[in-house]
């Protein structure tokens, strides 16, 4: 209660001095009674002479007078304006300018809206005491490689510049925040306020001395059970199990566990494992089905946001491609003793399989080529699968009667062959029947248990006279080898020494077979991303945002250079994490994979002076609503008091109501005016503040709408201004805005409305009035605060052009400016375009009066469509199919 | 409060009050149809309607008055003589000054209102049956238009002269002329039947309509409330109201029965008409006391 006192700061203190009236009111309030009721009373004879009875109490008792002295009270202090938590505690007062650094890292997203309330909260302070702004980041924004610092900034900028800043899927870069601070050496000092994500992303030493230098340093940091959390590749991901790492932060509070999702491509959860978190890494392994792991798309933990708690996949851990080889015009004469038979059963579940000739497996684009018990093929075939595999192949080959048979020398193997099959249970064999050793460590079947049954019959030998080291995976219990692979140039060959089919040995019926090859084609494409000459670079197809969302990455994100990725490339702001690729080759670049330990901001100079983002409720918050109420209650207590004790309440509830009455928000009118705007068709456009350009608009939306009552069944009601501070813009289906170089700045209140009206299917018509460089850069204001989807010219047969006339030029006053559209509309809204951006005026077009010009007929038909458009949405495209429809219905 | 400002006012909430009571009107209508012009017999000869004697013709007499049918009869030649007969001469009181300022609620007229407005009502009413219409002690009767705006300046030009009791000493009531006294009638017993004795003597007939206040006849008032006369000179502060309502009433109903008992004595009629309840029932009730008189 103490540190909640000592919290609250005074707006106005003065006020609070009129508290000392308070005991004087006490004081009167008791010694003098209220003064009586005067009535002149004409029959004042009667009452002369009458003693009235004195018990009843005359002065109010002292617990009442109490209360309403409190109530009194509260309403002083309520004027005083008490806020909690004033930003003084981060900035002191002074007046030397200030500086908020924002943390804007792949960290920073899980603390982000505390980190924004508290430089909200700064900037407000700062813009009281008329200091001067600053505001930089550390991580630099996409596409750069330098940090710009902002400022000075006015309150306005300042509180824009913040909106526009939103945490990064990259980490920071001190030596470019340096840099940018440096800049204003000759400066007088400015005090800095680091509003951090609490890690040292490396070398924050340097950059504190440097902010400590310039005139002092709040460091703001999280409470240790808000750290960001990141996610790590496990190499068990690779192995049989799905797993990952979590690593948390030194310093993290062992207390809920928390949960991560193993997610397929469109969002749907696979599976979730909760885990409690210790400091380091932590393993999370999860149980999915086989048949589901080739959905799996990213990992994620749950209710933390960050670029750092997703963890996407990429190809290397997909379905892979795999083909086996079968000879060319072979029928499958016995399907059920086909070693093709056996090799598709047993990978069928994790794998895309195909059988085919060999050359068709290799302009497939196959993964993994799986050869069984093939010894010759035309030398153009071998030609062609010897580049496959020098390029990046796997190529499985199992043995078999034919290998053992061929005389010729042996191609493709790992090792080189004896020929001839060694049959262990012949007729003439003296060895004992053979089962496969227990696979060593270094083997890739290491863990995997070997049956008791199986028996090795009949197996090709390897030549002893060789050297083996690294090529065995797997030997027989006589110490023989039986599986073998070798790498050849970026690919892989390997050799399975008996048949894939039951013909050799027991192999092929046990579950081992099937785990085996699971494991080798998981092998597949290895290293072979890694420095393909073909595939120079990688483009970017998906970055990830602050929060580790996919989207589209913009332009400045710059393709990896495959160069890059065998050194352990970090996502950066030139290469965000994301998905990058090029043809069907896909790489995850993730902020787990390569990213040194996580570090904590510790041991900072004890100079600095250290803070945490308590929570959101820890923020300045005003007082003066929350004690206004408990006045009120207090009032209605006393009221009640008045009601059973004096019994005097009706008279006094008078009173009472029409108090409440006042302090009832009066709504009415809105609302009146909303039912009214909700009971029928209105165009609507944007006040811009410029009262000329405000008439035009008006002047032409009522044109437009005079001519669509007399061509179409829209019937405008009227035209509306809307304020988009207050007004509920929900009513209208397109607004029109004519953005002039007077056009206000709006707070973010109201773009926080129009954002909101353009999410839930409202349509607006930007027209900058020509191509004027003022205007569109007004444009670019507004709209750099609102989320807008990315647009692109208008097609050629868009259904703008349709909805109502055939158009295929978009006139206003002028006609040369493009009309842009949304490029594809967010679902649920009929594929209507939330914004449209023209620059021909169109407004002034259709506000000209009886001008019968062929320019104003085609500009009134752009309204008329562009109405019908916004209310009709994709009908008119839908019309499209009608011939078709028709057809089906047999007319 | 609602107080009366101008004629206009007065009159016109008279009309209302009178216009309201058509079945008031129509009596009026018929009394003025039977008695022809309110006229009164004075049991003499005179100037009249009505036969009275034959009397021999005298030199003094005017030929014209001689009734030839009667003289053909006889050797003697006869005049006729008609009854002396007169119109009623009907002098209203309405009481006015600061005691008469009083109404306990802002919704209701207050004493002095329905006062003027009941004195101005029986005015007009008295009007319309042909009767002579006069303020005691201020105006002269007669029942002219003018005489109407006459009453009605003087009721409304009393208001603020203090007139709590007829002035009996200065006027005296012409011979059987009616009495209609309207006021609060809340001074001392012992004064008001002084005063209404030397108006009963002349009076042919006393009407008194007492106006009061609910708030007078209740005292709902509570809490601690200081009262003052209307003079605004005493003042008493008393602190429960509740506990001396019983008391008040007592003694405020001892009042107006002391009143109505004297108007009994002096054969006189006695209304109690309250400032709420409604004007027109209260005029009805004194009509219907007027026309049972006459007849």
């Amino acid at each position: 209660m103490i540190t909640l006192l000592s919290q609250i700061t005074f707006m106005q203190p003065i006020i609070l001095g009129t508290l000392l009236a308070l005991p004087l009111l006490w004081f009167f309030l008791r010694v003098t009674p209220p003064a009586p009721k005067t009535i002149i009373f004409p029959a004042y004879r009667f009452l002369a002479g009458l003693i009235a009875n004195e018990n009843f109490p005359s002065k109010s008792p002292w617990w009442i007078l109490l209360l309403r002295l409190a109530i009194i009270a509260l309403i002083i202090i309520a004027l005083a304006r008490p806020v909690i938590n004033q930003a003084d505690r981060f900035i002191g007062n002074g007046s030397a300018a200030v500086r908020i650094i924002i943390d804007n890292g792949w960290a920073s997203a899980a603390n982000w809206n505390a980190q924004i309330s508290a430089a909200e909260e700064i900037i407000s302070q700062a813009s009281r005491e008329q200091r001067e702004i600053y505001i930089v980041t550390t991580a630099p924004a996409i596409g750069e490689v330098t940090i710009k610092q902002h400022g000075a900034l006015s309150y306005n900028e300042a509180a824009a510049t913040l909106r526009g800043l939103s945490p990064n899927s990259w980490g920071a870069d001190y030596d470019a925040f340096i840099k940018s601070i440096a800049n204003n050496k000759n400066r007088k000092s400015i005090y800095s306020i680091w509003l951090s994500h609490g890690l040292n992303e490396g070398g924050i030493d340097k950059a504190i001395s440097t902010l400590q230098r310039q005139g002092g340093l709040s460091y703001i940091s999280p409470t240790p059970s808000k750290m960001p959390l990141l996610l790590r590749p496990t190499k068990k991901i690779i192995d049989g199990d799905t797993a990952i790492d979590i690593e948390a932060p030194a310093n993290i509070i062992k207390t809920a566990p928390i949960s991560v999702k193993v997610m397929a491509q469109k969002g749907d959860i696979i599976d979730i494992k909760s885990i409690k978190l210790d400091a380091g890494l932590n393993t999370a392994t999860f149980d999915v089905l086989e048949s589901l792991k080739n959905r799996i798309a990213k990992f994620q933990i749950s209710n933390h946001s960050g670029a750092g708690a997703v963890f996407i996949l990429d190809d290397q851990s997909k379905r892979r491609k795999v083909g086996i080889a079968a000879q060319a015009g072979k029928e499958l004469s016995a399907p059920l003793i086909e070693a093709s038979y056996y090799i598709k059963r047993a990978l069928e579940p994790f794998a895309d399989i195909t059988i085919n000739e060999i050359d068709k497996l290799i302009d497939a684009n196959m993964s993994v080529i799986i050869m069984p018990d093939i010894a010759a093929m035309p030398t153009q075939t071998l030609n062609n699968l010897e580049k496959w595999v020098n390029d990046g192949g796997l190529l499985l080959r199992f043995a078999g009667d034919n290998m053992a048979k061929s005389r010729a020398e042996h191609f493709l193997t790992p090792v080189k062959l004896r020929s001839g099959g060694r049959a262990l249970l012949g007729s003439l064999s003296w060895d004992e029947k053979q089962n496969i050793a227990p696979f060593s460590e270094d083997s890739p079947f290491y863990g995997l248990d070997i049956p008791d049954d199986i028996t090795i019959k009949q197996y090709i030998l390897a030549d002893p006279n060789q050297d083996f080291e690294g090529k065995i995976w797997a030997k027989l219990s006589d110490g023989t080898p039986f599986i073998t692979a070798a790498g050849q140039e970026k690919g892989l060959v390997a050799l399975i020494h008996t048949s894939a089919n039951a013909s050799w040995s027991d192999f092929a019926l046990s579950g081992l077979y099937v785990s085996v090859l699971k494991r080798v084609v998981r092998l597949a494409g290895q290293g072979k991303t890694s420095n393909d000459s073909s595939y120079s670079s990688l483009d970017p197809l998906l970055v990830m945002d602050g929060y580790g969302v996919l989207t589209t990455p913009p332009a400045s994100v710059k393709p990896i250079a495959a160069g890059d990725l065998t050194q352990g490339l970090t996502p950066s702001s030139i290469h965000p994490a994301g998905l990058y690729g090029h043809g069907k080759m896909q790489y995850a670049l993730n902020i787990g994979t390569n990213i040194a330990p996580l570090k904590l901001a510790e041991n900072l100079p004890s100079s600095v002076a250290q803070y945490h983002y308590e929570s959101e409720g820890d923020y300045e918050i005003n007082l003066m609503p929350s004690i206004l109420y408990a006045a009120l209650i207090l009032f209605l207590i006393d009221w009640f008091i008045m009601i059973f004790i004096a019994g005097n309440g009706f008279k006094i509830l008078r009173k009472y109501a029409s108090i409440m009455l006042i302090l009832i928000p009066s709504t009415s009118f809105a609302a009146s005016n909303n039912i009214e705007y909700a009971s029928g068709f209105h165009l609507a456009y944007i006040e811009t503040g410029d009262s000329n350009l405000d008439d035009i608009s008006y002047r032409g939306l009522s044109a437009l709408g005079a001519i669509m009552a007399r061509r179409t069944s829209v019937e405008t009601m009227d035209v509306i201004a809307i304020n988009p501070e207050n007004d509920e813009m929900a009513f209208f289906p397109l607004i029109y805005w004519a953005i002039g170089d007077n056009q206000k700045e709006y707070s973010s209140k109201a773009l926080s409305n129009i954002q909101y009206y353009l999410d839930h299917g409202g349509t607006i018509l930007f027209d900058t009035l020509g191509q004027n460089s003022a205007n569109i850069t007004a444009l670019r204001r507004i709209t750099a605060s609102l989320n807008i989807p990315a647009i692109e010219p208008i097609s050629k047969d868009h259904v703008l052009g349709r909805s109502f006339y055939l158009l295929d030029k978009y006139v206003g006053k002028h006609s040369s400016g493009t009309l842009w559209v949304e490029k594809q509309s967010a679902s649920g809204r009929d594929n209507v375009s939330s914004v449209i951006i023209g620059s021909n005026d169109f407004a002034g077009e259709w506000a000209k009066l009886n001008n019968n010009t062929r320019n104003n007929e085609m500009s009134m038909r752009f309204g008329i469509n562009l109405v019908m458009y916004a209310l009709t949405g994709n009908y008119k495209a839908d019309q499209v199919h009608i011939p078709h429809i028709l057809k089906r219905l047999g007319k | 409060m609602k107080i009366l400002r101008d004629i206009l006012k007065l009159r016109h909430e008279a009309e209302r009050e009178i216009c309201t009571l058509p079945a008031l009107m129509m009596a009026a209508e018929k009394i003025s149809g039977s008695i022809l012009h309110g006229v009164h017999s004075q049991g003499k000869s005179g100037a009249g309607e009505e036969f009275w004697q034959f009397r021999e013709y005298q030199d003094t007499d005017c030929p014209q008055d001689i009734d030839w049918r009667q003289s053909a009869k006889s050797d003697t030649i006869f005049t006729k003589q008609k009854e002396w007969q007169t119109t009623q001469k009907t002098y209203i009181w309405c009481a006015s000054g600061s005691s008469m300022d009083y109404s306990s609620s802002n919704k209701i007229y207050n004493k002095q209102a329905v006062a003027q407005i009941t004195s101005m009502s029986l005015a007009l009413l008295l009007r319309r049956s042909e009767e002579q219409v006069g303020l005691f002690g201020d105006l002269k009767t007669g029942n002219s238009e003018d005489k109407m705006q006459k009453i009605a300046n003087i009721l409304l030009n009393k208001s603020n002269i203090e007139a709590i009791l007829p002035n009996s000493t200065d006027f005296t009531l012409p011979n059987h002329s009616p009495f209609i006294g309207i006021g609060d009638f809340l001074s001392p017993i012992g004064e008001i039947t002084d005063n209404f004795a030397r108006i009963s003597h002349s009076a042919k007939a006393g009407f008194i309509i007492q106006i009061l206040d609910p708030a007078e006849i209740e005292l709902p008032y509570n809490g601690r409330v200081e009262f003052k006369t209307s003079h605004g000179k005493d003042g008493n502060i008393i602190n429960n109201v509740a506990s001396i309502r019983a008391e008040y009433k007592t003694r405020i109903s001892e009042h107006i029965n002391q009143v109505k008992a004297l108007c009994d004595d002096l054969g006189w009629h006695y209304i109690l008409h309250k400032t709420d309840s409604d004007i027109t029932q209260t005029l009805k009730d004194i009509w219907s006391i007027i026309e049972a008189g006459r007849k």
